[in-house]
């Protein structure tokens, strides 16, 4: 008998449930809804053309330096103009930092509390696992909150406040840190640096950006001591123990923005998109967003961007289940994020992993844990090159009347702003998250979303703790709280069930 | 080492649950003892774990929802906190985490917290009479 699961999901960041079809413990349908209207698009039409950079950055209390970023960009791409060096160092530094909180927040505040879960008591490794991932209490829990706590201070420096800072504009960046600024930049990142090489990896950044392989890095995991007991160690070990490399493929197809920050590959840095194998140069005009399955109507909100609107259907029909509207590159749905980056780019250890073993909860969250180190190179290199004596704003004028677009990578994927100005006031305004790209309904040819795809065939082993299904959405990092429902094949509920503490 | 430090949180641009904002510029208002620090926690979460350092006695203000009548303020010391309010990592409960993991984070000295919690909006007389109930128990009177 079938039974349907929908699971309120805590710990992630937003509103979103999870409704899947469990058929003799496998999952064999499922629907990703988003449960509220956002509607920060409609807030913004009719407003003068920098709102959007004071606005934006409230979407996420986590991202605000990205939809900053982007906002300024989008404002940039529309008059044509460019930034200095200093100011897009400074730029990258404060998105850098973000991003360096966000991943090891995730993974060890949110996405190994379930392996903590009573479930595994039977598995070897669960006592070092609750020791480790409990909530509040693990030892890995509280060292993140501990060594995360002072990154925003690089961000509060370098732009004078943090969250929702406002010292990226058209033109570059309001802000002129001093050589003492930079110094104290450089300390704080220093301290993460050691935090990180000592307890997350357990040896240096130049060690485990060496590793190319698989069989390297088993190599390297069994080399020492320190690599089988640091978090990426024991998360490695525990990972494949609790089954998380089988869970969660996804659609085989990445997307990533055109990047100003390079980690490896000047090539790559306008961006990509990765389907079966085949990467192609991004192409912003392949986007498009499909309504079909999404609570809006169709006619006036389909299309690229620029062009579909965000206008609510009052009373939308049962197939329209979900606020987040389909994106579609090139028609088909993309999985954004610290893996799509990773295999884009081109990271060896990364591609090695999906071309051995498939894409998994598991390579999503290592490739998450993982980039924290090429982040952590690049800022250093970034600190060195800013030069005190130059500009790090050059003033730039708006056009009355005009589109740009503005596309970053920000922590949980790719970004995307589009913007049109009439008469110098907001015209049109469209926001793709990365949470939009991963948790999108179904298309218009009913082709379902990437976690909808990532869910279809896991296994469950109890309806009602499905924590597999917690695994598998919480690899991708939803930016929206999540639940889970359970209903049976005939539609019966089971119940609404929470996971997590 | 200052001796006590007030920190407001809520959101300006929500006026339900703008209170603690108000109380916040009650008290910046006032010349406050040089011993207390008063800060604008906003929206701040797990972010606001750098104000818990240093200092020996926190009041957190915000508001609450079903503890008391309306437009009535009341104290919660940090364990009741815990009891009514164990949540994950979210957007609504990035402080609600700090506060849990709190008694685990090996501060030196571990600060002794307390919530001034207010009901409803936030009157006059109820906004002063939380800036008041925060002042004396940072000061310990």
């Amino acid at each position: 008998m079938a039974q349907t699961i929908s699971m309120p999901l805590n710990r992630v960041e937003g509103d979103l449930e999870v409704k899947v079809t469990v058929h003799k413990g496998i999952v064999t349908e499922a629907q990703v809804i988003g449960t509220m209207f956002r509607g920060v698009e409609t807030m913004l039409t009719g407003r003068g053309a920098l709102d959007g950079l004071v606005i934006t950055p409230r979407v996420c209390g986590i991202c605000s330096i990205s939809h900053l970023l982007a906002a300024a960009m989008a404002l940039e791409n529309m008059a044509g103009s460019s930034v200095s060096v200093n100011s897009r160092l400074v730029r990258n530094l404060a998105l850098s930092t973000e991003k360096l909180q966000s991943d090891l927040r995730h993974l060890f505040l949110m996405f190994t509390a379930d392996l903590a879960k009573k479930k595994y008591q039977d598995q070897a490794l669960y006592p070092e696992a609750a020791q480790r991932y409990q909530p509040y209490r693990g030892s890995a829990v509280v060292a993140t909150i501990l060594a995360t706590r002072k990154l925003p201070q690089i961000i509060a420096i370098l732009g004078g406040q943090w969250p929702h800072s406002a010292f990226i504009v058209p033109g570059g960046v309001t802000s002129r840190p001093t050589q003492a600024d930079l110094r104290q930049c450089g300390m704080l990142l220093g301290e993460f640096r050691r935090w990180y090489e000592q307890s997350i990896l357990g040896c240096s950044i130049e060690e485990v950006m060496a590793i190319g392989t698989c069989d390297q890095f088993n190599d390297w995991l069994e080399k020492k001591e320190a690599h089988y007991n640091s978090e990426l160690g024991f998360f490695l070990r525990c990972g494949r123990a609790f089954g998380l490399d089988s869970l969660g493929a996804g659609p085989d197809a990445y997307l990533t923005a055109p990047d100003r920050i390079r980690y490896q590959k000047p090539e790559t840095a306008g961006g990509g998109f990765l389907q079966d194998g085949v990467l192609t140069p991004f192409d912003q005009q392949a986007i498009i967003e499909q309504v079909k399955h999404a609570r809006y109507h169709e006619r006036i909100c389909t299309g690229h961007p620029l062009v579909a609107e965000t206008h609510p259907v009052e009373q939308p029909a049962d197939s329209k289940y979900s606020w987040c509207k389909a994106p579609r590159y090139a028609g088909s749905p993309a999985e954004t994020g610290p893996l799509a980056e990773a295999l884009i780019e081109g990271d060896s250890l990364c591609t090695d992993l999906v071309a051995s073993q498939g894409a998994s909860a598991l390579t999503r969250e290592l490739a998450r844990l993982l980039r924290p180190a090429r982040i952590l190179l690049n800022m250093e290199k970034w600190l060195e090159r800013i030069d005190t004596s130059k500009t790090f704003y050059r003033p730039t004028a708006l056009p009355d009347d005009g589109t740009g677009v503005g596309l970053i990578q920000a922590p949980r994927g790719m970004l995307g702003h589009w913007v049109q100005l009439s008469g110098g006031y907001i015209d049109h305004y469209q926001i793709i998250t990365p949470t939009t790209w991963n948790a999108s309904p179904r298309d218009d040819r009913d082709v379902p979303g990437p976690i909808e795809q990532a869910l279809l065939g896991t296994p469950v082993e109890n309806p009602e703790d499905p924590v597999e299904v917690g695994h598998v959405v919480r690899s991708f990092d939803p930016c929206m709280v999540c639940s889970v429902h359970a209903v049976s094949k005939n539609g019966l509920s089971l119940g609404r069930l929470r996971i997590g503490t | 080492m200052k001796k006590g430090r007030i920190i407001c949180v809520g959101n300006r641009l929500l006026s339900a649950d703008a209170v603690g904002m108000l109380v916040f510029d009650e008290l910046r208002s006032r010349s406050l003892n040089k011993d207390i620090d008063l800060v604008e926690g906003g929206l701040g979460g797990l972010d606001l774990l750098p104000w818990f350092e240093g200092c020996s006695r926190i009041a957190l203000v915000d508001r609450v929802v079903g503890f008391c009548p309306p437009d009535t303020v009341l104290r919660l010391e940090l364990a009741d906190m815990l009891t009514f309010c164990r949540q994950g990592y979210s957007h609504s409960g990035g402080l609600l985490y700090l506060l849990n993991s709190l008694p685990n984070l090996g501060l030196d000295p571990m600060p002794v917290v307390c919530l001034i919690g207010i009901e409803g909006a936030g009157s006059p007389q109820t906004v002063r009479k939380a800036a008041e109930l925060a002042l004396d128990f940072v000061l310990n009177t």
